[in-house]
This record gives structure tokens, sequence and C-alpha cells, in this order.
């Protein structure tokens, strides 16, 4: 029971850690702000996401994770919101998206 | 696509409601660190600047001059203001009752046994947190509205 | 000192060289966000959870978004070169001192003093006094509460005095009465 615990725990960090790489290469390498915004929005929702997993995992059922829940949450309703607010603030300034052809930026 | 830049900006809905879904909980969050503070990890600065940060999360979200028009000028000099009456009171208030400056055990006869815990917590409460928590708002609304130079000064 | 605090000073080290070094302001501000982040995680990591909240809150939300205001106000001077040009002599003196004050880390004691979790960074017989006392004395039991209203009540009335006084400075460098 406790190797299948464990088991889980290091699978949900290892995806945690593969979301925030990924959105992290993402960031350095999609062409434009918009893409950017939708990249980096992964790190939190599914990088962060799979990590409090873990930790609920971890601490199994105690007060801990009700927080971790909470945490959770928390983060499931800003982050998207903050990627919202940086594309659309990028629209409001005018910055067309990439189409293919265009040179990077 | 094409955008036109000069549009007037409209209020985003998705952040609106989401600042509406966040802040009472940032505020609760902010108060109980303010008033829990004799007793766990906080106090009247902490508690404080996150009240502030929650007009600021406000102004983010509804724009910086409706939100300043509903706080109104009154109630952010006045939590100015009376945090240093407060605190100044306290301290007289302790002098007046034959201590020092802040001295809190002379003021059993109003506050009970307990005197130097209430003591502390009314400064905590009344005095810094009010302090710090209008000068954020403050500083924000004043930037954020900008330098009119007025009549010819 | 564990592996995440080193990572935490490095970046914090990083980023605050970093603020410095870049020409333009708003990557500037942003690299300053960053690194107040990662001070606030250093004070979390330090046991110092109430001093790292207020400075997520404070240097990075707060100071930020007034930073971000000002040049939404002002102009965003865009140049060519991505670093600022450097004034050598100075950063000389500025590298000298750093490395005098870091060879002073080593020497700071951290004997576990009242046998708690909490390190003892220095003076200790003053904190020790602060820690076993603080209850007996006033009546709470966050230790860091009571030194800044109790034993120091009269040096944190003069800090938010100077709060206070800040909010005024700024209204009258503005030439104006009112906050909104």
């Amino acid at each position: 029971m406790n190797e299948i615990r464990l088991a889980a725990i290091l699978l949900l960090l290892a995806g945690g850690v593969f979301f925030t790489f990924v959105s992290a290469v993402g960031v350095i390498r999609l062409p434009d702000v918009y893409a950017r915004a939708h990249t980096a929005s992964q790190t939190d929702t599914l990088g962060a996401g799979f990590v409090v997993l873990a930790v609920v995992l971890a601490y199994g059922f105690d007060a801990d994770v009700i927080k971790a829940v909470l945490l959770l949450v928390f983060i499931f309703v800003t982050n998207p919101t903050a990627a919202h607010a940086a594309a659309r603030a990028a629209y409001e300034e005018g910055i067309e998206p990439w189409t293919e052809g265009d040179e990077r930026r | 696509m094409s955008v036109d830049p000069d549009r007037p900006y409209t209020e985003s809905l998705i952040i609106m409601t989401a600042v509406r879904m966040v802040a009472p909980f940032v505020l609760t969050y902010g108060l109980f660190i303010t008033f829990h503070g004799a007793d766990s990890p906080g106090g009247g600065f902490q508690g404080g600047a996150l009240v502030g940060v929650v007009v600021l999360m406000l102004a983010f979200a509804f724009g910086a001059r409706p939100t300043r028009e509903w706080i109104g000028n009154d109630v952010i000099t006045g939590l100015a203001a009376g945090g240093v009456v407060v605190f100044v009171g306290v301290g007289l208030v302790a002098i007046g009752l034959g201590g020092a400056f802040l001295e809190y055990g002379r003021l059993e006869p109003l506050l009970g046994p307990d005197a130097v815990k209430w003591g502390m917590e009314a400064i905590e409460i009344g005095g810094v947190a009010a302090i710090v928590a209008s000068v954020i708002m403050g500083l924000f609304f004043l930037t954020a509205a900008g330098f009119d130079r007025g009549d010819g000064s | 000192m564990s592996a995440v605090g080193i990572a935490l000073v490095a970046f914090v080290a990083v980023t605050a060289v970093a603020t410095v070094l870049v020409r333009d302001v708003l990557s500037a501000i942003i690299i300053f966000g960053a690194y107040s982040l990662g001070m606030a995680l250093f004070y979390t990591l330090l046991l110092a959870p109430d001093v790292g909240l207020t400075e997520a809150a404070i240097g990075a939300g707060v100071t930020t978004i007034l930073l971000l205001v000002t040049i939404a106000k002002t102009t965003r001077p865009i140049g060519d070169r991505v670093l600022a040009s450097i004034n050598w002599p100075a950063a000389v003196v500025v590298g000298v001192l750093a490395v005098l004050i870091g060879s002073t880390v080593p020497y700071i004691p951290t004997d576990n003093f009242t046998g708690g979790l909490t390190p003892v960074i220095a003076n200790p017989n003053v904190t020790g006094y602060y820690l076993e006392m603080t209850y007996a004395d006033t009546g709470v039991t966050n230790a860091v509460t009571a030194v800044l209203a109790a034993y120091r009540g009269f040096d944190t009335f003069g800090e938010a005095v100077v709060v206070f006084a800040a909010g005024v400075a700024v209204l009258v460098v503005l030439h104006t009465e009112v906050f909104s």
C-alpha cells in the first residue's frame, strides 16, 4: 500500500516538474506574447496542481490537506486570471497575434 | 485580425469575477493576521499591508477611479490620522494614569487584568494596521491619479 | 544551509544584480518583482513567515504596481543597449563591501538556545530573555509582537509615524490635500 502511495506521489511530482519544464521551454521558444501567455499559465495550473496533489497524498488525511486543497483552488482561480490579464493587456496595446510566415518576436 | 488601439478600455468580466471571488478571502486573511498577531506570526504591519493590497486588487479589477471614489478620501485620511491618534492616545492615557509612555500595565483600571495584552492589541490593530493599510491605499490612489499642477503653481 | 536555501540565495543575488544592470525600466521592475518573490521565499525558509508574507505583498505586489503605474504615467525610454553602463569604481567599492560583510557570515553564532526549532542568530542572551519571558511579561505568545509593541513600543510608535509621514509627504509633494 505504501509503495503504491509513494509511486503515485513520485508520478505526480514528475508530472508537475514535466509541465513546469515544458512551459519554461515554451516561454523561451514560442513566437509571440499570446502563445507565451498560454504556455506560462501551464506552470501554475498543471505544474503546481500536480505538486499540490502530491503534497495531499504525502500528508494523508489531516488538517494540512485542507490548506493544500484551498491553495489548489486559489491557484486555479487566480492563475488563469493573471494569464488572461496579460494577454488582454497585450490585445489592448494593439499587438497582433503571430501567424505562420511572420517573423518571430 | 485587426485591433483598434484607440477604442476605449473596458473592464474585463473575467478579472472582475475572479477578484470578486478572491478578495473576501484575502481580506479575511489580512484581518486574521492583524487580529491574531499576538498569538501567531503576524501583526499590525503585516495585516495592514494585506488589507491595503485587497484595495489595490479591487482597483486592478474595477478601475482605479471608481475604487478611489468608492473608498473616499475621508476613510483614508481618517484611518491614517486615527491610527496615530489611537497610538498616541494609548501612550498618553498610560502617562495620565501615572505611568510611562505606553506602560500598558497602568491601564489595568480600564482594561482589566490582561491590560498589557489588550493595550498591545489596541496599538497593533487600531494604530499600526490602520496607518499602514490607509497609507498603502493613499499612495496608490495618488500615483494612479497622477500629478495635476493645478492653477498655475 | 540546505540546497533550496543556496539556490534561493543565488536567485536573489542574480536578480538583484540584474535589476541594477538592465537598462529598460520595465524589465528592471519585473526583475525586481522576481527578486522580492525570492526574498519572500527565503524569509519563509528562515522561519519568518510573517516577514515573507509582507515581502510578497509589499515587495512583489505594491512596489511593482506603484512603479508600473509610475512608468504608465511618465515615459519609458527605449534604447538600443540591453545593459546599463557600469561605473567601475563604484562597482569595485560595492564588491569589496559585499565580500567584507559576507565574510562575517560564518562567524554568526547559531547555537540552538532554547532547544526548539528556532535558531538564535545573534546576542543569544537578549534573544533568549525575550523567548523565555515574553508570556510572563506581556501575556502574548508571539515574541515578535511583544518586542514590537511592548519592549520596543516607543520605537514602533516612531515607525508608525514614519509611515504616516510618508503619506503626508507624498501629499505635500503632489500639491494636494486629498488622497482621492
